[in-house]
């Protein structure tokens, strides 16, 4: 054992006496219920798994919804927005926190930290008449909520909140006039900050870090909808009709215990005291003591340390492996589309070519052909990512869309949000073929409004939205049947309009994927 | 024989008769060389020291030389903590880690390795962190879990820049409200005076400075930044709805007055005037605060008004330079902040009340500081102090008790702290101090004690002077002390035998090599183990090891390996591994001059001496006996076994077994016996006499009594006993 040391090596001309005997056995009896950080090996060379709820516990949750547009190239049959009837939730203009039906979880914890990602997939729904106007906005908010708390919340927490401007703006003397005429002067002005978000179609994703205290939390996600200004209440007029419908959707809660679990166990073993008189014997020394004390050290196992022991740096990595990748585009514009057609929700159908309207999912790239994927030159984990060992996949990709826009239409595109794209993350399982995991599919459409565009360049007022993906894999009961080659992020678009000679295309600029190969946590 | 007093210091009257005195042996000693104490007051050889980290197949770590080391039980005691400083790198043990030079985790690099260091790094514990100093390069703040960063911050940021409120230029002027000056931010800032209502008043001018600090991931503060360029608000007046009166003609030429309200557009009131600055900080950047976490920001009051005292304002994250808007009224500033100093390069430390004092300030050794509570490197400007009246340079500080004792070379401090407050110094002594920071270590019973050039010092719990507590010792460590080494001295309390233990350098080396130990503050015991001492530390936990950072010499014949030149290993005293051996180290227990007369006039006749043990060694220790002052042997030496079964009282049937002779199943555990041997010495006309026992490793043996028998000149015998530990009847 490290760090005991006796009081004396026993030497060939020194009397064996109890006491002596008894310093010998006691230390590392006693030791083992004081078993701390620097008893047990760096976790640099540690890799088995740990004990049940010793370490991370891992909370998925994934509701598969498809919003069952129509797929395929060029004027559908029949076109469909997507389908109310498939919706998780439908968020009303109720002005309140509504939890999204699946992505709620209520977890028994310790003192711990939640590491929680949660991702949606929203979606505007209103009248066929508004949509194809598509003057009109989500207008959601998304947060957060652990025990009745908001955490991460896109926008401001508060909607009317008084914000001053620098009052230069505009001159305040009409210097043209022959006699200068003095205009209203300064004012404060209420400036509209950054609530809802506003997309027609938007995937979007949340994170926070939540210390909490031991007992039970639920976590979830919520949305609610504003007034897309600064009215107190809903105005059926001019504030966003419809609502919002919620498709698929995805939380993970990740508690991290800052101690660990109740579950340790005690560890101690009974070493009696050699007394005066007892014979020197193969049981004495040996089978009683020796033995009894290697056994007991053999049997350590991860739940007998004490609370607060180990330090991080004794943890087990939680990651198996991490990459990431990136793409970004050069050139003057700074873009690249594609024009490649929905398959369909389920259709794990691959684009030959990234142009020519062909069907299937392309993986997106950047002008050097550099593909958005874990083996490209960009990554730093461009190898296979082994599944030999149980483990959970947390994928995060964000793409930059520069615009959706008509191929075809040689002016700016605006407010037609029936050009749409789609992305979504895909991986190939080594030995097979690329599949794309329905549940990231998410929408990005044309939305910017004529005026609010930041320039009017020929490619339209563009978009410029970054869009969020999220996957999770769930390996700890081996699902999948072999290591996989890659992840990636893929997209296609769609036409809902039914117009004939359109062609849609997806413009991006850059784009990132960061994979986490969580260690199985025991459940 | 020497003169007066030396015969004071080394001699032992055993009068005639019985004593009624119990003397231990250590009390009879006049050097006790590698022996320990045991808890039941035995004089017992010493074993070991061995490496804190054996060979475990690949050799046993080696590091640079050694300036430090230190341990900690941090984390509420559960992250045990040791520290090493060894070259250029501090390390942090990482106990299981068995990879070979994998076990110290490098904290820190590019440290000053002096080959000759003036003292020896210095390391506290102080809240939940070890500070670590060398005095020479910025002291380092180590937490738990391996963070090290620098104690505070040496610099302070650069002033924020303000960057509004905007003057407009002349031509520009016309552009913008008239009203309002020129300035563009409306806001909250700015003093209100002259105000009849809020339509008919003034802003008065005022201007308002702002600073910044750095701050670390602790919550340790810096100094704060000069004062920005003042942010400045010239006086302007509200005017609202004034009424001018104009005249003209009207729609059929007749001249009129009418009353036309034609400011009403222009009309300003106070609130128009209130005003918010921009201000940008200085992004953090270089080595002076690689470490800051975020800026503190502070700024005054109105200064025109309310004087420039600063109070807090914002804090801002991160290291990136920022742009800070600020629209807070003077009324709703945070508290005034204190001025803060720069972490400075010390040398000398130590904790008090939650708070590290440091001293020894690299260019002004005479200054004390005290940092916050809680914030190891945050230091108040209000608390610091010199706290000699000559201003002599500080020496060591102290902890004592409720006490802050600062010492000089010749003069121990009572510094006064409360939380908001410090000194003036209380001068205790007058004439001592010390010169050895590293020497200090408080006794069980609550004693400081401290090396002198005079020799040890104890300063009694609540005590003003301090005693000379080696004068039993004096003349050895006048002798055979390298006096131009003691700053270099270092010392623990060893917390298994409570001894006070101080490895000082010998005579003909710089380094320390020599451990002089007591327990009560009266007696003393030398231990020379073949290392040099760069440093020592104690294990407070339930092992209580007493470790050493330090590398073999050859004071006892020792080859050493040239691959440890210069180097230095952890080593855990009074414990032993097997294979691990100090050949040659020899024991030594030297009696002081022993008289029998009250002036040693009187020859008697020294029969026998008894010497009291309990087995130990299946060995043989060597004995001398000297008489009146004479440095030769009177007599050819005697050899003495050490365990007692050859003793015919003591049949070897009722001993303990000796290892090698141990048979399985046949042998019998049995408590190691005491027991007497008598030595025939024989010694005649000895007005004083002494003797010497030599052992040499592996040989051990503990001593618990001494017995004499000797002659009076007028042939009458008479037994002295000269008793050590008293036995008691189970034992005999």
């Amino acid at each position: 054992m490290p760090y005991l040391f006796p009081e004396r090596a026993l030497r060939g001309l020194e009397p064996v006496d109890p006491e002596g005997l008894n310093r010998d056995f006691q230390p590392p009896a006693e030791k083992l219920t004081r078993l701390d950080q620097h008893d047990l090996v760096h976790s640099e060379t540690r890799a088995e798994a740990p004990a049940d709820g010793a370490f991370y516990l891992y909370y998925p949750v994934i509701e598969d919804r498809d919003p069952s547009v129509i797929a395929g190239a060029g004027p559908p049959p029949t076109y469909r927005y997507p389908q109310t009837s498939a919706e998780s939730t439908a968020i009303w203009n109720s002005g309140d926190w509504e939890p999204l039906s699946a992505v709620s979880r209520t977890l028994t914890t310790g003192v711990s930290l939640l590491w929680i990602h949660g991702w949606v997939h929203a979606i505007l729904q209103e009248s066929a008449n508004r949509l194809a106007l598509g003057t009109n906005f989500l207008s959601l908010q998304l947060a957060i909520r652990v025990d009745g708390v908001i955490y991460t919340l896109t926008g401001h927490d508060d909607i009317g909140i008084r914000h001053v401007r620098p009052i230069v703006g505009k001159p305040q003397r009409d210097l043209s006039a022959a006699t200068p005429t003095p205009l209203p002067g300064p004012s404060g002005s209420v400036d509209q900050v950054t609530c809802g978000v506003g997309a027609w179609f938007y995937p979007l994703r949340v994170s926070a870090m939540v210390p909490v205290g031991p007992g039970q939390h639920s976590v979830e996600i919520v949305g609610k909808r504003i007034p897309r200004s600064l009215h107190v209440v809903f105005d059926w007029i001019t504030d966003p009709p419809g609502h919002v419908g919620i498709y698929s959707h995805k939380m993970i809660v990740i508690d991290i215990p800052m101690w660990p679990s109740a579950a340790s166990t005690s560890l101690s073993t009974e070493i009696p005291l050699i007394e005066p008189e007892q014979v020197l014997s193969q049981t004495l020394l040996g089978t009683d003591r020796a033995v009894v004390l290697q056994s007991a050290y053999n049997g350590i196992k991860s739940g007998n340390l004490a609370r607060g022991a180990l330090t991080h740096a004794h943890l087990p990595n939680p990651f198996l492996a991490t990459g990431q990748t990136w793409i970004d585009v050069a050139g003057t514009p700074a873009r690249r589309y594609t024009n490649a057609r929905y398959p369909s929700y389920t259709a794990d159908t691959i684009a030959v070519n990234r142009t020519g309207g062909v069907v299937g999912w392309w993986n997106l790239d950047d002008a050097a052909g550099v593909r958005l994927r874990t083996d490209s030159a960009n990554s730093s984990h461009p190898g296979a990512w082994s599944v030999d060992a149980p483990s959970l996949f947390l994928v995060l990709a964000n793409v930059h869309i520069v615009t959706v826009y008509d191929l075809t239409f040689p002016g700016p595109v605006h407010d037609d949000v029936q050009m749409a794209g789609a992305l979504a993350i895909g991986y190939q399982v080594s030995g097979g073929s690329p599949v794309i995991i329905d549940d990231t599919i998410g929408f990005v459409s044309n939305h910017m409004a004529a005026g609010i565009a930041l320039d009017n360049d020929v490619d339209g007022w563009k978009e410029e939205i970054d869009i969020a993906l999220m996957a999770i894999i769930d390996d700890r009961e081996g699902v999948l049947a072999g290591d996989i080659d890659w992840f990636g992020v893929y997209g296609s678009t769609f036409d809902m309009s039914n117009t004939a000679g359109r062609d849609v295309g997806m413009a991006w600029r850059r784009g990132h994927i960061q994979v986490f190969q969580l260690r199985d946590d025991g459940q | 024989m020497g003169g007066a007093q030396t015969a004071k210091l080394e001699e032992a009257f055993v009068p005639l008769g019985e004593t009624a005195d119990v003397l231990g042996a250590a009390g009879l000693a006049s050097r006790i060389l590698n022996f320990v104490v045991t808890p039941d007051q035995m004089l017992k050889t010493v074993r070991g020291p061995c490496l804190w980290e054996p060979n475990r197949g690949a050799g046993s770590p080696v590091l640079d030389h050694g300036f430090g080391i230190f341990f900690a039980s941090l984390a509420g005691d559960l992250a045990g903590t040791l520290i090493v400083r060894a070259g250029t790198s501090l390390y942090r043990h990482r106990g299981g880690l068995r990879t070979s030079g994998a076990q110290w985790e490098t904290l820190a690099t590019g440290l000053s390795a002096d080959g000759r260091p003036n003292w020896p790094d210095m390391m506290v514990s102080v809240g939940d962190f070890i500070i670590w100093t060398n005095g020479v390069d910025r002291a380092r703040l180590i937490s738990y879990d391996g963070t090290c960063i620098p104690l505070g911050f040496d610099q302070a940021p650069s002033p924020p820049e303000v960057m509004g409120p905007d003057q407009p230029s002349q031509s520009e002027a016309a552009s913008y409200y008239p009203n309002s000056s020129g300035y563009s931010w409306q806001g909250n800032i700015g003093t209100v005076g002259d105000m009849i209502d809020a339509n008919h008043g003034s802003v008065e001018a005022g201007w308002w400075v702002y600073y910044s600090q750095y701050q670390d991931q602790f919550g340790n503060l810096g100094p704060w930044s000069r004062g920005s360029v003042p942010a400045r608000l010239a006086k302007a007046v509200a005017a609202y709805g004034a009424i001018d009166e104009v005249h003209g003609l009207d729609a059929v030429g007749a001249w009129v007055k009418s009353l036309i309200s034609l400011q009403h557009t222009a009309s300003v009131s106070i609130d128009d005037f209130l005003r918010q600055f921009l201000i940008k900080i200085a992004s953090v950047g270089g080595q002076a605060s690689a470490h800051a976490v975020g800026q503190r920001v502070a700024r005054t009051r109105d200064i025109a008004r309310y004087g420039p005292s600063k109070r807090f304002l914002d804090w801002s994250p991160g290291s990136e330079r920022v742009m800070l808007p600020d629209n807070r009224a003077d009324a709703y500033l945070g508290e005034v902040e204190p001025d803060y100093l720069a972490a400075p390069v010390f040398r000398l430390m130590c904790a008090h009340g939650g708070r590290l004092v440091i001293a020894g300030i690299a260019n002004d050794p005479s200054l004390l500081m005290v940092s916050e509570d809680g914030l190891p490197g945050t230091f108040r400007s209000d608390l610091r102090i010199r706290p000699s009246a000559s201003g002599a340079a500080i020496t060591a500080v102290i902890s004592h008790g409720t006490r802050l004792l600062a010492l000089t070379a010749t003069e121990i401090i009572e510094v006064p702290l409360t939380a908001t407050s410090i000194g003036p110094g209380l001068t205790l002594s007058q004439g001592i101090g010390t010169v050895s920071p590293r020497s200090v270590a408080v006794l069980s019973d609550g004693t400081l004690v401290f090396l002198n050039r005079n020799g040890f010092y104890g300063l009694a719990a609540g005590a003003s002077q301090p005693q000379l507590i080696s004068s039993a010792i004096s003349r050895r460590l006048r002798d055979e002390l390298n006096r131009g080494a003691l700053s270099v001295a270092v010392a623990t309390v060893d917390g298994d035998s409570g001894e006070y233990r101080c490895a000082v350098a010998r005579a003909g080396s710089s380094v320390p090599n020599w451990i002089w130990a007591t327990s009560d503050g009266q007696n003393w015991r030398e231990m020379r183990l073949g290392l040099s001492i760069y440093d020592m530390c104690f294990i407070p936990d339930w092992r209580q090891y007493h470790l050493v950072l330090g590398n073999p010499n050859n004071e006892w014949g020792a080859v050493l390996d040239p691959a440890l030149l210069d180097k230095s290993q952890v080593y855990v005293l009074d414990h032993e591994v097997e294979g691990q051996t100090w050949d040659d180290r020899q024991c030594v227990f030297e009696s002081r001059w022993i008289r029998h007369s009250e002036n040693g006039l009187v020859p008697y006749k020294v029969r026998e001496l008894y010497l009291g043990f309990t087995d130990s060694y299946n060995g043989e220790m060597s004995l001398r006996f000297f008489r009146n002052g004479s440095s030769s042997p009177s007599q050819e030496v005697q050899v003495m076994r050490l365990m007692g079964t050859t003793d015919d009282a003591l049949p070897p049937e009722l001993g303990p077994p000796i290892a090698d002779e141990v048979v399985l199943g046949t042998s019998v555990v049995r408590p190691r016996r005491p027991f007497w041997r008598k030595i025939s010495v024989d010694m005649p006309d000895c007005r004083t006499w002494k003797w010497e026992a030599t052992l040499t490793d592996p040989v051990a043996c503990e001593l618990h009594s001494v017995a004499i028998t000797a002659d009076a000149p007028d042939g009458k015998s008479h037994a002295m006993l000269a008793a050590g530990r008293t036995l008691t009847a189970t034992e005999t």
